[in-house]
């Protein structure tokens, strides 16, 4: 179990683009939406500062933890861990992560029929997910 | 049922304790002085905790340890350090080195010294102080033989002494600082004594036991790092044997392992390690607030031991984080105390949940036990022991232990209102550090604590508070607005479920969040009992019935309203647009079509009773304006009438605004529209300027949003555009033809200027002569007519005189009256006159020397020659120029000054003329520059009847360099011809102010023959001139070098007199006969 509660991309301006939650947490889908929302507050603070991508860690509390990766476009995407897990992900494999989703979501926007702002679907996205929660368990 | 409380000395800093005896403050004024300087601390001083005692000590002895003594850390060991013994014990005695009856004193010395050391325990420290009437010198024998023999009495060792001087009374820093020494030594050994306390087996009890006294002793010996180290290695010790703690001491063993956390993340920010605080209390999270919460004394009061106590961690480190901060540390959005407050908070909440489902399940009608078991809760020995169990050995009786639960069980309470402290803390905090989304998840959690709490009310209000927020995700939005719905519904509040129900009409909700809302909120309307929000929603029948019964009453009692503003929505499921159908800027005076558009989200029509749009116009300005005249015109509210809308059927009006008493610069808006609606019950929704057009696109809505009011359209209008063009200074004649436009007559046209009122500076600056006028004036009033028909032209000569340069626009108002009803009303325009300026010609001057060379700087008392060049820009023709020199320049010239009169010069555009003057300059102080005056040139323009411009131009500035010797030259013989003898006379003069010894050595040349001396010595007195006489005969005809002379001096730089030898002619023509050159030959020096 490597604890992958959910993976969200948001808009520079916080506008939500993507959002997925492992099946897994279904029950608890409102605490992870507000501790997503809260690890917006984090995602700005470390934004003006960041040197690269990666933000680290954001924010954690007993239950979930999450960590933040900004694009140059300015971008926001937020991984969320189950902070109870046995098991962790390292810094390196979240990284990777980050960086695959960079990838999807380029795929994505490279659509000529998306409307940039607008909340995504695409297939890129769909296997990305699929393969994180797959790697779960 | 709380954690223990450590006491009130957990709180501050631990400091040394020290006893003062022997004083007597209350009858000696001294010792009062005495006892008033050490009880002064202050942080800079040593951590000493002073007290004066008297009579007997009260020291505890050393206590015997019991087998029964079973448990972790005493509850009262950290005071009895604080309190009761101390490091030091000082005898003060006043005592004279030479006191008459020295003897006696010194074995009262001895003796009240004795008595202190007999009451010791634990190894205190003693110090004798004798307080004395003088200061005893270095080299007083006396003092020190005396002082030896005291200490053998009273065996001390010398640092124990210490004489007091009441002269120095003030000055006690070092006393104190000697004090302090004694007590560091006090602790050290204490320290080894209790290092060396052997632990049988190794028991965990007893290992954290001496490491925290070992490292609270450290904290009183004033080393923090050791008293981390210790404090860190009997948490360790706590850490690794978790498994091992029984479990029925499981609470006791958290009560010290908090403590021991406590002290860590006290001392990390004193060690100012912030992140080491954070990271420890993150291990001290992962370690034991996941621990099993135990069995005992029941598994539930357990858990709920558990809560509370993790709640109490979190609480008290935020406290020691705020105080961090407090003292300079500077915390941010991801590390700050609000993080600890919310998680403390959060806790804090389940175990309010924990204990309402236990308080639930308990058995009603059980009487408190007799006696209370918990009564001995603040006497118990140990950290973390339970009260009933005090000087038991294990558990107490099975009695005694089922008491305790009914007792812990009955004393428990829901406390909501710590929950909401704990929020509001929190709340604080992340407003402080610009958490605004961490903010919201507050306000929900305050809401959700109120909802539980019952105060409905309030619990609505944080919950509309946090769902005004837009960016706010619809799975939040719709569990917060599911609940409060259900609140406004179960309390009958006709407003709160008329704002839920108008907000879940919208699509976005229905999608998410399916509910009855449209048919409740026409029922309400209709004075109808609504339906259940949630139809799906288990409600037991009777929960129904009560529900129904509170809406009939509260729909009963009579009329009501409910009032919405659209604005602390985040939406709702009508939409308002309002645009005026007109151009941005308008007149003053003028009617606009107003347009409103009214929206519905929903299929179901609703009737709507009635639209108010209020108006309003206000002066549009960033300037700082006067109250009054800021006084907004409030229009009288348009009233649509009642209609029905619905999605298919939008409302469209257009209504007529006549903007009246709106001025010129002030903007009309739409301030407001209310929707007015319902039958039994009253509603309005009010749409404020922030709610109209919110969801609308500027590119969807038709027209604008708001109208500034413009000038009124003028009727009096320039024939055409006129710009003059125009040279600085020269006066230019224009006409102006003015046409009426209107279909009326003007009266009294009259054009003025006003300087103050130009948009452009060199506008200001222009100047005008009136019509038959000769003066130049800066503002001009001018009567045009006395009457102008509609749509004539009238002529008027506009003569001006521009006085700064470029392109710039005269703004004259024209005043004229019309006729309206029998009635003169006075209107005024702008007229625009474009004028293009720009300089009759450019100047620039330079300096040559006579030899035509230019020059840099000028020699001072040297002749040069001043070169004016004037490039026209336009064909002029300069009939005089004068130069009006510096009070340092001198003209050579001296039949007219260098100026020239009648001269009648025709310049055409971009020609360059010259004009030249033989100057010498006579400086008398060292300056970088020499402005050499100013040139005055008239011109008119190459036009019949131009008049003639007097323009006065700087010259140019120079640098004058110090020339000390001057020499000039001077051909006697006229004309020079060829092998004729040539007669030249050298002149020297000297400006210094002593005397300068010369020589002047003459250069042969080869086309000249020389007779005289060729070296020449003398001595050239101060202010004076030598005239040197040299006769060459010129070999060959034509333009030869003249008669080259080196100069030297010993008073004079080389440098300087080559620049002085640089001002003698370069050349000297010489003719070939006399007759060759004319009638009247000259020899020229060129």
């Amino acid at each position: 179990m490597l604890g992958v509660v959910g993976f969200f991309i948001y808009a520079r301006e916080n506008v939500r683009l993507f959002d997925s939650i492992n099946p897994q947490y279904n029950q608890q889908t409102l605490d992870i939406e507000i501790f997503t929302f809260c690890s917006l507050d984090i995602v700005d603070e470390k934004s003006a500062k960041a040197t690269e991508m990666f933000l680290g860690q954001l924010y954690t509390d007993q239950k979930w933890k999450s960590f933040g990766y900004i694009t140059n476009t300015g971008v926001r995407m937020i991984l969320v861990l189950d902070a109870t897990s046995p098991a962790s992900l390292k810094d390196q494999e979240i990284r990777l992560i980050f960086k695959r989703f960079h990838g999807y979501y380029c795929n994505t926007i490279s659509n000529p029929f998306y409307q940039i702002g607008t909340p995504m679907q695409s297939k890129w996205l769909d296997e990305g997910i699929r393969d994180l929660y797959s790697s779960n368990n | 049922m709380d954690a223990v409380e450590a006491g009130d000395w957990i709180a501050g800093r631990p400091l040394q304790l020290v006893f003062l005896s022997g004083l007597d403050p209350i009858n000696k004024e001294h010792h009062k002085n005495v006892v008033s300087v050490f009880r002064h601390r202050s942080t800079e001083k040593p951590p000493l905790q002073i007290r004066v005692v008297s009579g007997e000590l009260d020291i505890p002895p050393k206590r015997l340890e019991k087998a029964s003594d079973r448990g972790i850390l005493r509850r009262d060991w950290p005071l009895k350090y604080l309190e009761k013994v101390p490091a030091l014990i000082v005898v003060f005695i006043d005592l004279d080195w030479n006191h008459p009856s020295w003897e006696e004193k010194k074995t009262e010395a001895e003796s009240k010294v004795a008595s202190v050391r007999a009451s010791l325990r634990h190894g205190t420290k003693v110090a004798l102080v004798l307080i004395q009437q003088k200061s005893t010198s270095v080299s007083d024998n006396v003092a020190a033989d005396r002082a030896h023999e005291l200490c053998q009495a009273c065996s001390l060792q010398s640092k124990q002494l210490f004489i007091f001087s009441q002269e120095s009374l003030l000055d006690t820093s070092k006393l104190e600082l000697a004090f302090h020494e004694l007590c560091q030594t006090f602790y050290q050994q204490r320290l080894k004594t209790i290092r060396s306390r052997s632990i049988p087996n190794n028991s965990p009890a007893l290992v954290v036991r001496q490491q925290f006294k070992l490292a609270f002793l450290s904290e009183l010996r004033q080393d923090t790092h050791t008293a981390l180290r210790n404090y860190r290695l009997a948490y360790d010790q706590c850490k690794d044997t978790v498994e091992q703690w029984d479990g029925v001491d499981v609470f006791e063993w958290r009560s010290v392992v908090g403590l021991l956390n406590y002290k860590m993340c006290e001392l990390c920010f004193l060690h100012s390690t912030p992140l080491e605080a954070i990271n420890q209390m993150r291990r001290h999270t992962s370690i034991f607030f996941s621990s099993a919460p135990g069995i005992y004394p029941t598994p539930h009061l357990a858990s709920i031991e558990l809560l509370l106590w993790k709640s109490r961690q979190c609480y008290q480190f935020a406290q020691l984080f705020e105080k961090s901060v407090l003292s300079g540390l500077s915390a941010l959005a991801t590390l700050n105390p609000g993080t600890h407050l919310d998680q403390a908070a959060i806790i804090y909440s389940t175990a309010n949940n924990e204990i309402a489902a236990l308080k639930r399940n308990a058995p009603l009608n059980v009487p408190y036990p007799t006696p209370d078991p918990l009564s001995n809760s603040t006497n118990t020995v140990f950290f973390g022991q339970r009260p009933w169990r005090v000087n038991c050995e294990g558990l107490a009786s099975a009695e005694v232990e089922a008491a305790a639960v009914t007792a812990i069980t009955q004393r428990l309470v829901v406390n909501h209102e710590g929950v909401i402290t704990l929020l509001s803390a929190a709340l604080v905090q992340y407003q402080k550090y610009g958490c605004l989304r961490m903010r919201k998840k507050i306000m929900m959690e305050m809401a959700n604590t109120c909802y539980a709490n019952n105060d409905i009310q309030k619990a609505l209000r944080y919950w509309g508070m946090v769902l005004k927020d837009c960016a706010l995700p619809y799975s939040i939005r719709k569990d917060m607005m599911h609940r409060a719905t259900w609140a406004a519904y179960a309390i009958a509040s006709v407003q709160d479920f008329a704002t839920c129900c108008i907000q879940l009409m919208c699509p976005a909700y229905s999608e998410v969040l399916p509910s009855n809302c449209v048919p409740c909120f026409f029922d309400m309307l209709n004075g109808i009992v609504p339906g259940l929000p949630f139809p799906n929603d288990d409600a037991s029948n009777e929960q129904i019935q009560i529900y129904q019964s509170k809406w009939q009453q509260e729909l009963h009692d009579g009329p009501k309203v409910f009032v919405v503003q659209a604005s602390k929505v985040a939406e709702l499921f009508l939409e308002v647009c309002v645009s005026f159908l007109e151009n941005p800027t308008v007149e003053p005076n003028s009617k606009v079509p107003v347009r409103i558009e009214i929206l519905s989200k929903i299929d179901t029509s609703i009737c709507i009773k009635d639209v108010v749009v209020h108006l309003q116009s206000k002066k549009n300005s960033t300037e700082p304006i006067q109250p009054a005249e800021n006084e907004p015109v409030i229009y009288d509210p348009l009233h649509l009438g009642s209609v029905e809308i619905s999605r298919e059927q939008p409302m469209q009006r257009v209504v007529m605004l006549d903007l009246g008493r709106a001025k010129q610069t002030y903007m009309a808006t739409v301030t407001k529209v209310v929707v007015e609606m319902g039958k039994a019950i009253f509603g309005q929704i009010e749409f404020d300027e922030n709610a109209l057009n919110r969801n609308f696109h500027v590119e969807n809505i038709v027209g604008v949003e708001y109208l500034k009011i413009g000038p009124e359209k003028t009727n009096a209008k320039l024939e055409k555009e006129v710009n003059i063009d125009c040279l600085i200074g020269e006066v230019t004649t224009t006409e102006l033809i003015i046409r009426n436009t209107s279909k009326s007559s003007f009266h009294n046209l009259r054009l003025d200027f006003k300087r103050k009122e130009q948009k452009h500076a060199e506008a200001a600056a222009v100047l005008f002569v009136e019509e038959k006028g000769t003066e130049l004036k800066s503002e001009f009033s001018f009567e045009i007519c006395d009457k102008l028909l509609a749509d004539a032209i009238v002529t008027f000569p506009l003569m001006v005189s521009a006085q700064l340069i470029g392109d710039y626009m005269l703004q004259l108002e024209l005043n004229y009256e019309t006729e309206d009803a029998n009635q003169r009303i006075q209107k005024s325009s702008i007229l625009e006159v474009g004028v293009t300026a720009k300089d009759p010609f450019t100047v620039t001057s330079s300096v040559l020397n006579m030899n035509g060379i230019p020059m840099t700087s000028m020699l001072n008392n040297c002749e040069h020659i001043l070169n004016v060049s004037i490039q026209s820009t336009a064909s002029i023709i300069i009939s005089s120029v004068e130069f009006l020199m510096a009070d340092v320049v001198t003209s050579i010239e001296t039949t007219n000054g260098g100026s020239g009169n009648a001269l009648n010069d025709d310049v055409n555009a971009d020609e360059v003329i010259c004009y030249s003057a033989a100057i010498r300059v006579l400086v008398k102080e060292d300056e970088p520059e020499t402005p050499l005056g100013r040139m005055s040139v008239e011109w008119k323009r190459a036009a019949p009847d131009a008049c003639t411009v007097r323009s006065v131009v700087p010259l140019c500035r120079i640098p004058v360099l110090a020339c000390p010797i001057s020499i000039s030259s001077h051909i006697k013989t006229n004309p020079a011809i060829v092998r004729q003898p040539i007669e030249i006379c050298f002149e020297l003069t000297s400006h210094l102010k002593e005397v300068a010894e010369l020589s002047i050595n003459f250069d042969l040349n080869d086309v000249f023959m020389f007779s005289g001396e060729r070296k020449v010595t003398f001595t050239l007195l101060p202010l004076s001139s030598r005239r040197i006489t040299v006769v060459v005969m010129a070999l060959s005809a034509g333009r030869l070098n003249f008669p080259k002379l080196s100069l030297k001096s010993a008073q004079v730089a080389d440098q300087i007199l080559q620049q002085a030898l640089r001002t003698l002619p370069a050349t000297i023509f010489v003719l070939v006969s006399l007759s060759y050159g004319g009638s009247e030959p000259t020899s020229l020096n060129i």
